[in-house]
């Protein structure tokens, strides 16, 4: 049992105490495991577990196969690609080695798996990324659906957002978002006192407000400043976005100190199952 | 651990840390000290917290409705008579987030193992399908059913990132499981998934600290665990005093934190950071003002109309010809304050007001170490230190009327190329680029000299 509780959590425990207080020691040799040793080390534990994935993944393909279950024709791609690949990096270079040796062959036009890579993976890559511009569509039309005043918020960010940041927005006179934001008013004026008069006192009150101004001041594009799409999506992205965003990163900095910790004292033992 | 022995513990290391700072500290990289007081306060803090739940203190733990719908999840794949999918993210052991993932699919996996129910746990590194495999393993044998558990529940699929998308993809598709639960650190790949998962009818639960991803996972899940809250899984689930402890430690740290950043915004708002009474400092606004203002009224002569308007205003409007007739009438002072300091970020010589605080602080003691050169000359410490602290590049820093001032002041009676030379000698100004701004500042007829060519040779 020693073997399978103790001795896990004293490697833990050390080699976590030394990266952690490492950081504050000026010793060539303890800044060398900090920062190269100990990640090089876990690199040469990666690729040796490498095999072990591999051999899982070929088990369960032929498991597959032999048992003829559903999608089983996939297992057999699955297992081509899988040889052919190997084929491609060990055994069959496709060129002489005045052009590239093994190893360099990787990534050398004209052999066999850099073909593989190229027109192979690289296209079934980019097909799976562009999925994602479908899915960013559907996923923004879910969020920004009109359910409640978060989403409202959400959505009238995400319009000033997008239309700020691109040429367009910034041809949009701040007078107009003005006119818009007197008729928006009557909406909720509208909605909250449930009275014609008020609503149209309010609504033309306020586009006469706005006229006079704009008369005045000779209908400046840009001003006042805080109407004009680009300086709102700047103020939106610089102030509220960072200080949320930070909110945000104070606790998961926080959250991933504690869990260090609690590994290092040994206090968090459920990565060994209890 | 008990108290005594735990105070003593403590105090043991207190104590050794005294007696290693008394003796010098060797050894120690004096620029983390900051970084080095915030780990131990913090580590205490933690510390405590766990004590105190470990006595048997009861502590508040906000419901979190993420963690909550785990076992909902997981009763309504039983009910449905279909598989938990768990993903725990696209990177390795080597990533807090992915063990914090195992170590909730841990709890998970007693639930599957409670239920009955089949968990497929597709992964994309061979340590972690290691290390979640021994997860289930344990969690399955603690609820008495080591039947249950076959190694395969946890599978590679493969280390690259879409290919493991598609992977995974495919077996929501074909198995069509009836919770999916993403648990650990995600790129691009995290909308592919979940919005799969949704188009499938699956209810699905994320957590993550991926803060790009957690929009996305808002968006498509019914549930997230955002940043802490993901972290807070384990003594959520696990109800043990001591993981518990350790989360109330991290809302007092939170506590601590909000509260040193509304001090500060009181401080920032009061001026209060400013130093005012230090005298390098109000000659150095005083000094910057005037220069901004002399510069400034240059541009201000030379530009047209229609460009006082907008810089003051900053704006690109055109406007009326009366308007701009009033403007050209301006002087420079006339204009007001606010009109002043858009005209200023519009030519770059800004005001005080309008610069950094580490750039006003920089400046302030490069100022008063030219103002104390004469002191500081022989002190080693002292250009040690400020190379440190502000790189070799002090010549570059200065700008030219303080070149001058310098040479006015603190080197009467030093030719340019000696105060150049007693720069490099102190090895501040070292490098090639250095030489040649100095150059540059200088004039060309400067290169004939002697000592400036031996000190370009050198370098």
């Amino acid at each position: 049992m020693i073997w399978k509780r103790q001795i896990p959590i004293l490697i833990v425990a050390l080699v976590g105490a030394i990266t952690l207080f490492g950081w504050f020691v000026e010793e060539p040799s303890i800044e060398a495991f900090v920062n190269d040793d100990a990640t090089q080390w876990y690199d040469i534990l990666a690729s040796f577990a490498i095999i072990l994935g591999a051999m899982n993944l070929i088990k369960l393909q032929l498991q597959k196969i032999a048992r003829r279950k559903k999608g089983w024709p996939y297992s057999v791609v699955a297992i081509f690609g899988f040889l052919f690949a190997i084929t491609a990096g060990f055994f069959i270079k496709g060129v002489d080695d005045s052009v590239a040796v093994w190893g360099a062959h990787v990534t050398t036009e004209g052999t066999l798996f850099k073909w593989m890579f190229d027109f192979m993976f690289t296209p079934l890559s980019a097909t799976m990324f562009s999925l994602l511009a479908f899915f960013v569509a559907s996923a923004s039309y879910r969020a920004f659906r009109i359910r409640n005043f978060e989403a409202s918020l959400l959505l009238v960010s995400g319009i000033i957002i997008m239309v700020g940041r691109v040429p367009i927005g910034s041809v949009i006179s701040s007078w107009f978002i003005m006119y818009i934001i007197v008729l928006a008013l009557g909406i909720g004026v509208n909605s909250w006192k449930k009275d014609k008069m008020i609503t149209f006192g309010v609504v033309g009150i306020g586009l006469a407000v706005v006229t006079v101004a704009g008369i005045m001041t000779g209908w400046p594009l840009d001003q006042p400043g805080i109407f004009y799409l680009p300086i709102i999506q700047e103020w939106i992205y610089y102030y509220p976005n960072v200080a949320g965003t930070r909110a945000i990163m104070i606790g998961i900095g926080l959250g991933i100190f504690a869990t260090s910790i609690r590994y290092i004292l040994g206090i968090e033992k459920s990565y060994i199952g209890e | 651990m008990k108290d005594k022995q735990f105070w003593m513990i403590t105090g043991g290391l207190t104590f050794a840390f005294l007696v290693y700072w008394s003796a010098g500290h060797p050894l120690f990289n004096p620029n983390r000290i900051v970084m080095f007081i915030a780990i131990v306060v913090i580590g205490a803090t933690l510390l405590y917290n766990i004590r105190m739940a470990e006595r048997g203190e009861e502590f508040y733990l906000r419901p979190i409705p993420g963690l909550k719908a785990v076992e909902e999840a997981v009763g309504r794949s039983t009910e449905m008579g279909k598989p938990v999918l768990f993903v725990p993210g696209i990177m390795d052991m080597d990533q807090v987030e992915t063990v914090a993932g195992v170590i909730v699919l841990g709890h998970v996996s007693k639930m599957t193992a409670r239920y009955e129910t089949s968990l497929n746990v597709p992964v994309s590194r061979s340590i972690v399908m290691k290390a979640a495999r021994e997860a289930c393993r344990e969690s399955y044998m603690m609820e008495g059913r080591p039947d249950m558990f076959h190694e395969d529940m946890v599978h590679y699929l493969t280390d690259d990132q879409f290919a493991y998308a598609a992977g995974v993809n495919g077996i929501m598709v074909r198995e069509k499981p009836a919770a999916c639960l993403y648990m650990g650190k995600f790129y691009a790949e995290s909308l592919i998934l979940a919005e799969t998962g949704n188009s499938i009818g699956a209810i699905q639960i994320a957590g993550t600290a991926s803060q790009a991803q957690i929009p996305f996972f808002v968006t498509a899940c019914d549930y997230t665990l955002i940043g802490e809250e993901f972290f807070a899984a384990s003594a959520y689930l696990s109800q043990k005093p001591e993981l518990i402890g350790g989360v109330r430690g991290q809302d007092m740290v939170k506590a601590g934190v909000i509260a040193t950043t509304i001090l500060s915004l009181i401080l920032f708002i009061g001026n209060l950071f400013e130093l005012s009474s230090s005298k390098e400092w109000m000659d150095l606004k005083i000094n910057n003002n005037s220069k901004s203002d002399t510069l400034n009224v240059k541009q201000w002569n030379k530009i047209s109309d229609l460009m006082k308007y907008q810089w003051a205003n900053n704006t690109i409007n055109i406007p009326d010809s009366s308007i701009l007739l009033m403007y050209g009438n301006l002087e420079y002072f006339d204009i007001g304050i606010n009109r002043k300091l858009n005209f200023a970020l519009e030519t770059g010589n800004k005001y005080w007001r309008q610069l950094g605080f580490d750039y006003k602080e920089k400046k302030t003691n490069l100022n008063y170490a030219l103002n104390n050169y004469s002191e500081l000359n022989n002190d080693d410490d002292f250009w040690h230190n400020s190379k440190i602290k502000y790189g070799k590049s002090l010549w570059k820093e200065l700008e030219i009327f303080e070149q001058d001032s310098l040479l006015s002041s603190g080197f009467t009676g030093f030719k340019k190329e000696r105060v150049y030379y007693t720069l490099a000698e102190k090895n501040f100004v070292s490098s090639i680029v250095d030489s040649n701004y100095f150059m540059e500042s200088w004039g060309s007829s400067q290169r004939s000299l002697p000592s400036i060519q031996s000190i370009l040779t050198v370098q």
